[in-house]
């Protein structure tokens, strides 16, 4: 059971405040309601670009990393489709100078031009890195092209292409400033050695003066109801021959979602799973097979991936494929077998728990899905599904007229 | 205003218990009864510093996780599985180890299969086939990236291309292995071999009970150890063309030494402020004035028996000559101008931040004892690494870059 306080400051903003006097350190995780989703259509990867202007420092502070390092802090932040997190780690003595260079930055952040280039530069090497120097660099835009044709989903965090990064201006990250990094559309959760009502009085004295609001309405389009299986190739560059196969399905909250986690570890999520025994070990049809959900807010992806063994066909592989899912599901999903994938589960919440990070920064996604509470609640969500729901629910979403499949041949 | 920073104190290694087996197997402990979780280890000499054929540590490993004579690789995962736990048996270079992570009412269960694991294993040679195949495929993949290519030759030209630190394994290593000697392997260096047991989450009194019941029994047998010998590392730099090349995966490296070193503390300290962290002389020129580069780095990598400083960057085309001229600045910058009282500040502070949080809590911990205990070193050269970060000054850092930081000493690897 984690334990945890919830307070909404005048403003708007919500802080979360988690004890812990084992440890000497603190945990910081701050999160701000804006994902690539958020991107103008025509400038893709601002929302991530932003987050690295983020460290460019306040009047007050030259740039945000020194003061943190000096106080014996290790941060960093991540932007993903849905939001953006900032966080850290630091002797819960230097606390108030992590809270402080928050606070500054929500209401004070210097965006200077000069650093606005230069990270445009860094951005675009990060780019290459990822998305073209590596083979299946490019997959995520590829998948998510496919899948998506009208929702924000359909281009990657880090943006569609580097000609988008490169025009994002000085104005458009002013803007985007104004109408993301508000009071209002943050998550404050502070976890650790800390004394709550101090915590409380030091975040109020800081915090609330920040007036600023967002006008911001999302207003984002629904992706249309896939009606038939849709297929992209691409010529692999090198010797490796790979597929990715997706299927749409609900958000991250929806109780049908729960039930899909399950499925999908026991369809090929671990080295007992059924795709795993089947393809790796009894045919040696792939070198490589996984299988995981995107988790994202609005409705997800389920993604199964793997990499072919030489001289191996991916189109018969897929017809092969379609036939083991089915076979699956109606014959493979017992009490059992349900029970190994809750005791998975389990087994992985009792290991995040015992890091202090993990707790906050979880709590802090809780809060932003809509129920902190869900932190010590979900796994009991995951004891209530029936064998015949998992049966009913991966028929359902699993289908071919509801797949994507991209192939690297 | 920021309010005043607090500097960091020294601290020592958190209390942990060690006691022996019935066979004199040591067990290091850390236990926090509040998490019902277990975290055990169990770290046999048996790296590729002991093999006889290459990769055959980490063959043997993968086929030992592959089957028991009493259950098949299908079974065995699907007992562990079936318990939500993890066990993986892994080879490194000095090290093959079994970890496991379980639910604490899970132990008596998973201890009895990891023992299985150990002492019964089946050696499959259908097993070894599809590793076999798997591997070559794994690696004809791996070899089309820049930084793999990269960190293959720097690592052969800092030890040696036959050297167990150096040479890289290839697709006829895989292709030549024979179960004989995955069985002469695990006979020679791990079966009834002597092993280090690291053990934490909630350890309780019938936790060491189990643990010597599943490993305390057997009569501890003798083993050979080979004689390590350090090559003396090339110094030619190497360009490696590849169509990768967008990008160019930078890699420059001198070899050093293990942690028993006397000099292992300031280098350690040296290398941060260099490249260790986000504010580094490098990320803050490469980086953050030039925009050259996502990111670039350098670290102390630690061997048992060696260890090389290596600076690794993926920069952008065509920048390469600048990017080594800048980094040999910083090192001349290094041996020559005295640190600033604040960053030197900064980088203690930093350091010893991150020291704290590696310490934070018996499950990570337990790691950081494992490395320390292992290379001879003990846990003290813990507690003297935070003393020597503590008291570092701007005269043992200039005196430090110009014993280990000459450019012509350093060899480097431009692949793209």
């Amino acid at each position: 059971m984690i334990e945890f306080d919830r307070h909404v400051l005048k403003n708007g903003m919500r802080v979360l405040l988690h004890e812990d006097k084992a440890t000497p350190l603190a945990a910081l995780s701050l999160i701000y309601d804006v994902g690539s989703k958020d991107d103008d259509p025509e400038k893709t990867g601002t929302a991530h670009l932003f987050e690295h202007l983020m460290f460019s420092g306040t009047k007050e502070t030259p740039d945000f990393d020194t003061p943190m390092q000096m106080a014996g802090a290790e941060n960093n932040a991540f932007t993903n489709p849905d939001m953006t997190n900032y966080y850290c780690l630091i002797p819960a003595s230097n606390l108030s100078t992590a809270l402080h260079l928050e606070a500054d930055r929500m209401q004070d952040l210097n965006l200077s031009k000069k650093n606005l280039n230069i990270q445009k530069k860094v951005v675009i090497e990060e780019y290459k890195e990822n998305c073209v120097n590596v083979p299946f660099g490019d997959v995520w835009h590829l998948i998510n092209g496919l899948a998506y044709q009208t929702h924000p989903y359909r281009w990657p965090t880090i943006g569609l292409n580097e000609a988008h990064i490169s025009k994002i201006s000085h104005a458009d990250a002013l803007a985007f400033y104004d109408k993301h990094y508000t009071p209002d559309r943050a998550i404050l959760v502070l976890g650790g050695n800390i004394d709550k009502a101090a915590c409380l009085k030091e975040i109020k004295n800081l915090f609330e003066p920040i007036t600023k609001k967002s006008t911001y309405q999302r207003n984002l389009t629904v992706e249309a109801k896939q009606s038939e299986m849709r297929v992209h190739a691409e010529q692999s560059k090198i010797d490796t021959k790979a597929f990715y196969l997706s299927f749409h399905i609900p958000d991250r909250t929806a109780k049908e979602f729960y039930v899909l986690d399950i499925f999908s570890d026991l369809l090929a999520g671990s080295r007992s799973s059924d795709l795993y025994q089947k393809f790796i070990k009894e045919e040696n049809i792939l070198s490589m097979i996984d299988c995981y959900l995107t988790g994202s807010k609005d409705p997800g992806l389920f993604v199964i991936e793997g990499k072919m063994m030489q001289d191996q066909n991916i189109d018969s592989f897929i017809d092969k494929l379609f036939l083991a899912i089915d076979n699956f599901i109606q014959n493979g999903i017992t009490e059992k077998q349900l029970e190994k994938a809750i005791n998975g589960i389990e087994n992985t919440y009792a290991f995040s728990e015992t890091n202090l990070l993990n707790r906050s920064m979880n709590l802090a996604y809780y809060e932003w899905l809509g129920d902190a509470d869900l932190i010590n609640t979900e796994l009991a969500y995951y004891g209530k599904i029936s064998v015949d729901e998992i049966k009913m629910t991966a028929a359902k979403y699993l289908s071919k007229q509801n797949a994507s499949l991209l192939k690297y041949e | 205003m920021i309010p005043k920073i607090r500097n960091l104190k020294p601290f020592s290694f958190p209390s942990f218990t060690t006691f022996k087996l019935d066979n004199e197997i040591e067990v290091y402990e850390m236990s926090q009864a509040n998490f019902e979780v277990i975290k055990l280890e169990l770290v046999f000499e048996a790296g590729r510093v002991f093999e006889a054929h290459k990769t055959v540590a980490r063959a043997t490993s993968a086929i030992l996780r592959e089957g028991t004579l009493k259950l098949s690789s299908e079974e065995l995962n699907e007992q562990i599985d079936f318990y939500g736990a993890t066990i993986m048996v892994e080879a490194s270079m000095d090290y093959a180890s079994l970890k496991l992570y379980c639910l604490r009412k899970y132990l008596p269960k998973m201890l009895h299969l990891l023992s299985e694991i150990l002492f019964e294993p089946r050696f499959d040679q259908n097993e070894l086939n599809i590793f076999k195949k798997r591997a070559v495929e794994r690696l004809s993949y791996e070899l089309n990236k820049n930084d793999v290519i990269a960190y293959r030759k720097i690592t052969e030209l800092v030890f040696g291309a036959e050297h167990p630190y150096g040479y890289n394994s290839q697709l006829s290593d895989y292709q030549e292995l024979e179960m004989a000697f995955l069985k002469k392997h695990y006979a020679d260096h791990i079966r009834f071999k002597k092993c280090h047991i690291f053990i934490s989450g909630k350890v309780d009194l019938e936790c060491r009970k189990l643990l010597n019941d599943s490993f305390g029994k057997f009569k501890l047998e003798e083993k050979q150890t080979p004689e390590y010998h350090s090559n003396v590392g090339s110094v030619e730099n190497c360009i490696i063309k590849t169509d990768n090349n967008e990008q160019q995966s930078l890699r420059l490296s001198k070899k050093m030494f293990n942690r028993t070193h006397k000099d292992f503390p300031k280098s350690y300290f040296l290398t941060t402020v260099l490249g260790g962290y986000f504010g580094s002389r490098l990320m803050k020129n490469i980086r953050e004035e030039k925009g050259l580069t996502y990111n670039i780095y350098a670290t102390l990598e630690q061997f048992k028996n060696d260890g090389y400083l290596m600076i690794s960057a993926e920069i952008a085309k065509d920048t390469a000559d600048l990017v080594i001229e800048e980094i040999f600045k910083e090192f001349e910058y290094l041996k020559t101008r005295p640190i600033v009282d604040d960053e030197l500040v900064m980088v203690k502070n930093y350091l010893l931040g991150s020291l704290l949080s590696m310490i934070d809590g018996p499950i990570s911990a337990i790691d950081v004892l494992r490395n320390f205990e292992l290379s001879s070193a003990g846990v003290h050269h813990f507690n003297d690494l935070v003393d020597q970060i503590y008291t570092m000054d701007s005269g043992t850092l200039i005196a430090t870059a110009n014993s280990y930081l000459a450019s012509e000493e350093f060899v480097s690897v431009l692949v793209g």
